[in-house]
């Protein structure tokens, strides 16, 4: 298991554009990936784009990526990198 | 049942995704809408209720309603807002199930005649014109939307005509006879081949009515009548009858607020009217202000729920009851009158009451455009539109405070017959050859003549080839009818003597029966 702790920092929050590229690219792991709301505690399934949704991530919260899995390792680095790159947005 | 709901589903959406530009927002929320549909958490949900014994679409409505509602829970508004898609792409998936069709009619690829139960306006403008050929309908008489727009496109339809759909199961193609008022399925190699006789020969009349379009209309005795057109859609003014029409009889404002999404601000107002102002030059354009109510909705502006919506809050009553919006089209349409010849017109005016209180709000809202140094059209005409009995009886007041004045006929016609147009049984009542309605109009001709103020007819009267002589035989020198019948009534008209018309008219308002007029039109 694997676990990394980020900081959304894109303006729009993990919604729409964002969101979709995020749940495409767990759903590329065979690891199941969690994400966890920091703020709130509450943590779902990464690669359901409707429970991610429920997590309501706006710019600021943190978040924390829980993998576990044969490719665990590469999909937290991965994942975290995507959401510190903003996306593309900042 | 839910594995090929979920590929029929999954097929709908990935052929609008290739119709649309990659990027663009629709692309994006129609992207959204195929994750959610192969959502894993949704997927399981749904399964493990339907391995539990309930129902398919129970489940589907359950296991979403679940998810939709968490997201109405949060509190970001963006987030929250992202229910409505869930609620949409449940809505599709549950109707994929049933095995049905999605009725978004811009999904079309190849021309069809539609049948249907019933068309609404809103489904009538989504239609895609180059994709229909007919339209057949269970309900819906001459004067409803679908007649209405099927006129101006020029196609054939047929309403009224219950068990159609029923009718139209499992079957190859349709002759949609709208001249008889016939829909006939699967016709035999005669019948086909009758038809294609008679449409030959009505392309050889549409072609003479074509080269008519460009010929204004001077009766054989020299008289003048403005032949206009009415102007429904933006579309509309890039027809051939927009270049050579004496102008726009009636501008229905209100499509551009049904078309739209929301209330349109004064800017995509003023823009729109800008356009179709320009387009005509010198020429008249009657704009009529927002006429939504009786049988036109918005989507997006909820109207109570009426018992009679025709004779409820509709139009001007509608507009003094939210002033607001009025005002808004009100400040587009003064802004717009400096771009060309506009006449603006109030409809749905039941006593001049009416008038005075609407033509307080335009003053107003032409001296508040005065104040921020706004130039409008200072010699603007202002008129009303004359659809009511208790109006029309008011004629000679009328015609003298108004600038002018255009009869409805259709809802003129009903409100006199007592006979609702949308109401199929009651076709028959609702006669435009009514004497009783026929004197009433005559009664309108007589004032504004007397007052020397322009008067037009702007109801599907104006292009009846029997009733058109009438209307200008009581005195009536302008008529405004949909693009598509200008030729026919140019060319009818033009072989006509105003004397002949004249006569005529007196014959027919000496009647007694709708039956003896109908005798004297033949």
């Amino acid at each position: 298991m694997e676990v990394r702790n980020v900081t959304i920092i894109n303006p729009t929050g993990l919604h729409a554009r964002p969101a979709s590229e995020f749940v495409k690219k767990a759903a590329s792991f065979k690891s199941t990936v969690m994400v966890k709301n920091l703020s709130t505690g509450r943590s779902v399934n990464a690669k359901s784009i409707v429970m991610l949704l429920t997590l309501a991530l706006t710019e600021g919260t943190e978040i924390e990526i829980t993998t576990t899995g044969a490719d665990e390792a590469e999909a937290a680095d991965t994942l975290k990198a995507m959401v510190e790159g903003g996306f593309g947005e900042v | 049942m839910l594995a090929s709901g979920m590929a029929q589903a999954e097929a709908e959406l990935t052929a609008r995704i290739e119709k649309c530009e990659a990027g663009s927002p629709e692309a994006e929320i129609l992207d959204a809408h195929m994750e959610i549909l192969h959502d894993p958490c949704l997927a399981e949900d749904i399964q493990a209720r339907i391995d539990s014994g309930v129902c398919c679409a129970a489940s589907v409505w359950d296991a979403y309603q679940a998810m939709i509602d968490m997201l109405l829970e949060v509190e970001d508004p963006v987030f929250r807002g992202r229910a409505t898609d869930m609620v949409d792409v449940r809505n599709r998936l549950l109707r994929c199930c049933e095995g049905l069709q999605e009725t978004d009619f811009s999904a079309l690829r190849e021309p069809i005649v539609l049948v249907a139960n019933e068309l609404t306006p809103s489904d009538t403008i989504s239609l895609p014109r180059d994709m229909l050929v007919a339209i057949a309908a269970e309900t819906g008489t001459n004067t409803s939307h679908a007649a209405i727009l099927a006129r101006s496109w020029g196609i054939p339809a047929v309403l009224g005509v219950p068990g159609l759909v029923a009718a139209a199961q499992n079957r190859e193609g349709a002759i949609v006879d709208a001249v008889d008022g016939a829909v006939i399925f699967d016709p035999d190699e005669e019948t086909l081949a009758l038809y294609a006789a008679r449409r030959q020969n009505m392309n050889a009349e549409a072609a003479a009515d074509a080269a008519a379009v460009r010929q204004p209309v001077v009766t054989t005795d020299g008289v003048a009548v403005a032949t206009e057109i009415n102007v429904g859609k933006i579309e509309d003014i890039e027809t051939d009858a927009a270049g050579y029409a004496d102008g726009v009889g009636l501008f229905r404002s209100e499509f551009l607020f049904m078309q739209a999404e929301q209330l349109p601000d004064e800017e995509a107002q003023y823009r729109a009217y800008s356009k179709v102002l320009k387009a005509f030059g010198e020429r008249p354009v009657i704009l009529r202000t927002l006429d939504i109510g009786g049988d036109k909705e918005l989507s997006y502006f909820s109207l109570p729920k009426e018992e009679n919506p025709f004779l409820g809050l509709r139009a001007l009553r509608l507009c003094f009851a939210h002033e607001d919006i009025f005002r808004t089209q009100l400040r587009a349409a003064c802004r717009a009158s400096a771009e060309g010849n506009l006449w603006l017109m109030f409809p749905m005016v039941s006593s001049l009451d009416d008038f005075r209180r609407a033509k307080a709000i335009l003053r107003d809202v032409q001296n508040e455009l005065g104040a921020e140094g706004i130039s409008c059209d200072p010699q603007m005409k202002v008129g009303i539109m004359i659809e009511t009995p208790a109006i029309a009886l008011m004629a000679e007041a009328a015609a003298r405070e108004t600038d002018f004045a255009s009869i409805g006929t259709n809802d003129l016609c009903q409100y006199t017959c007592a006979a609702d147009r949308m109401n199929t049984t009651v076709a028959p009542y609702n006669a435009p050859e009514n004497p009783g309605f026929l004197r009433l109009v005559a009664q309108i001709a007589r004032a504004y003549t007397q007052e020397g103020k322009p008067l037009g007819v702007c109801g599907e009267l104006a292009a009846d080839p029997r009733l058109g002589p009438v209307l200008v035989g009581m005195g009536i020198r302008s008529l405004s009818v949909n693009g598509a019948s200008l030729g026919s009534v140019r060319r009818n008209l033009s072989g006509k003597s105003c004397a002949d018309m004249a006569a005529l008219s007196e014959q027919v308002l000496a009647c007694t029966t709708i039956q003896d007029v109908k005798d004297i039109l033949g």
